[in-house]
């Protein structure tokens, strides 16, 4: 191998780029010719001086420049990552939001204005305003409940009222309650009037204590609901619930063959007697007779009348105004004892009176 | 195992292939200074060796549906950015502008400044220049074996070149340099 053929070759032998059979060549060569070694270490000694070379790095923000000259892709592949690749993102995001709107559905569901409204109707009223306001014809008044519930809610309501009545005085305003929550179920939906509301509350009260389950709770019931107007006519509104009472009654006296007799008895046990008397008389008849034309003139009211042994039994109902004429009146009958006098009279006094010869 | 070989995952080509620009992008960082840094050595110029490099990039964007994987990113990019250069230099503009070649110093070292030692400068300097003194077709072997480092045969991959062609080529250019860089050898 001559010195050219050598030197040819050097760079590849120091990058060991020669096969074998080259590279036994050139070193042989190499052994024994010091030009050639000499010319081999320049090179070297070049090579070592380019890999001193800095590396040349890319300006700032090359990158960036570069993307932003890269062309969309093609309309079809960018239609496909926009309508298939975020499937995988899309339906659970999809089913997320089902989620949350069938629950935002339930949510707006339970509050309501209308279920609100029903919500705040049955619970009981922090101060007292008249029952009539509370069934004003532009509140949309609930669906009465049906017949069997009006019974439940009848027998559920006598005992609480039976207590109200043995403890009194109580605050009128749960009776007041009661008498509202009792007009709300059970009259119909809008009425045009208070009167004909009250009219259909006494019919529906009648027909409820004729189909109740016997006289106990008739009586029962008509005690509770004599408690509840006893206790409202304490209250500052007592003439005007008296007003309605009298509605109630003509109303229902219209409405129901059966309501007066009830209402009769609801009358005599509106108010339990608190004044009693006994009167005795030579002549009962007479006496009788006398009374009865006392209470026309007084404008007093005869409740009820039983037989005892000898006796006859008269409880009255006395407006206040007429009541001194009227015992006055009473005792010129006959020999009068009275008992349990009141130390205020109330605006109606019941009196019940014992006449006996 | 040179800067972004770890790219070459056959995921990553298929991402590549099907247009993911979020591939693409991780192969520009990957490949940047690789392919502006053949681009500048070849044309001495930074501003025209980025304008060569993105449009080596945009071709290499063009043409990756057609990447078979025969040889490595690196490989394939060095030869799009080599073509580029090649044909810029032998452009007959190019060639009314050219042999400046004087910004390369500047621009490809970013350490010099007062404190590097004057003989340290001179070197580099002279190193610079004595490549840029090369021929083009000199020179991009030399960059690519001696700064790049890649082996012979992907060198005549790269150039489309017969194995001892670059082998004689290389031979010559660095009996060039040797020639340039005389006082700075021992």
């Amino acid at each position: 191998m001559t010195c050219d053929e050598t030197r040819e070759l050097l760079s590849a032998l120091l990058d060991e780029a020669l096969d074998s059979g080259e590279r036994a060549r050139v070193e042989a060569h190499l052994a024994g010719c010091s030009d050639c070694r000499r010319e081999l270490d320049g090179l070297r000694a070049t090579t070592a001086l380019l890999s001193r070379v800095e590396r040349a790095r890319a300006p700032m923000g090359f990158v960036d420049r570069v993307m932003t000259r890269v062309p969309p892709g093609p309309w079809y592949r960018r239609l496909g990552r926009a309508l298939f690749v975020p499937l995988s993102i899309k339906l659970p995001i999809e089913a997320g939001t089902v989620v949350v709107v069938v629950m935002l559905g339930v949510y707006l569901l339970q509050t309501t204005p209308e279920l609100r409204d029903a919500a705040r109707r049955e619970a009981p009223p922090a101060s007292s305003p008249p029952a009539t306001e509370e069934l004003a014809p532009s509140a949309p008044l609930p669906t009465p409940p049906p017949a069997r519930d009006r019974e439940a809610d009848a027998r559920r309501e006598v005992p609480t009222r039976e207590r109200k009545a043995e403890a009194k005085p109580e605050p009128l305003t749960r009776d007041r309650e009661a008498e509202s929550t009792f007009k709300r179920q059970y009259l119909a939906a809008p009425q045009p009037s208070s009167g004909d509301q009250n009219q259909q509350a006494a019919k529906d009260e009648a027909e409820k204590n004729v189909a109740g389950p016997g006289p106990p709770l008739t009586q029962e019931a008509a005690k509770a609901a004599a408690a509840a107007r006893s206790q409202m006519s304490r209250a500052t509104e007592a003439r005007d619930l008296a007003e309605r009472a009298d509605t109630d009654r003509k109303g229902a006296r219209s409405a129901a063959p059966a309501a007066p007799s009830i209402l009769s008895a609801k009358q005599q046990a509106a108010e339990p007697p608190v004044v009693s008397g006994a009167l005795t008389v030579t002549d009962r008849q007479r006496a009788e007779q006398s009374l009865a034309e006392l209470i026309r003139k007084t404008g007093a009211r005869e409740i009820a009348r039983r037989e005892e042994s000898g006796a006859v039994v008269v409880e009255m109902a006395v407006p206040q105004p007429e009541y001194a004429a009227f015992t006055r009146e009473l005792a010129a009958l006959g020999s009068l004892r009275i008992e349990g006098q009141p130390a205020e009279i109330p605006p109606v006094v019941r009196l019940s009176v014992r006449i006996s010869q | 195992m040179r800067e972004g070989d770890a790219a070459d995952a056959p995921q990553f080509l298929e991402r590549l292939r099907a247009g993911d620009a979020r591939a693409f992008e991780e192969l520009v960082a990957a490949h940047q200074h690789r392919v502006f840094g053949v681009a500048l050595r070849m044309l001495g110029n930074a501003a025209e060796a980025e304008e060569v490099a993105q449009e080596a990039f945009l071709r290499a964007h063009r043409s990756l549906p057609e990447f078979r994987g025969d040889s490595r990113l690196s490989t394939w990019l060095y030869a799009i950015v080599s073509r580029l250069c090649l044909n810029r230099l032998a452009s007959s503009d190019r060639k009314a502008v050219a042999h400046g070649e004087e910004i390369l110093l500047r621009v490809a070292d970013p350490q010099g400044g007062p404190e590097a030692g004057a003989e340290r400068g001179e070197l580099e300097s002279a190193l610079h220049h004595a490549i840029a003194e090369l021929s083009e077709e000199r020179r991009v072997v030399v960059i690519l074996r001696d700064l790049e480092g890649l082996s012979y045969e992907e060198i005549a991959r790269v150039l489309s070149l017969e194995l001892g062609t670059v082998r004689s080529r290389l031979h010559r250019a660095r009996m060039d340099l040797k020639d340039k860089l005389e006082r700075f050898l021992p």
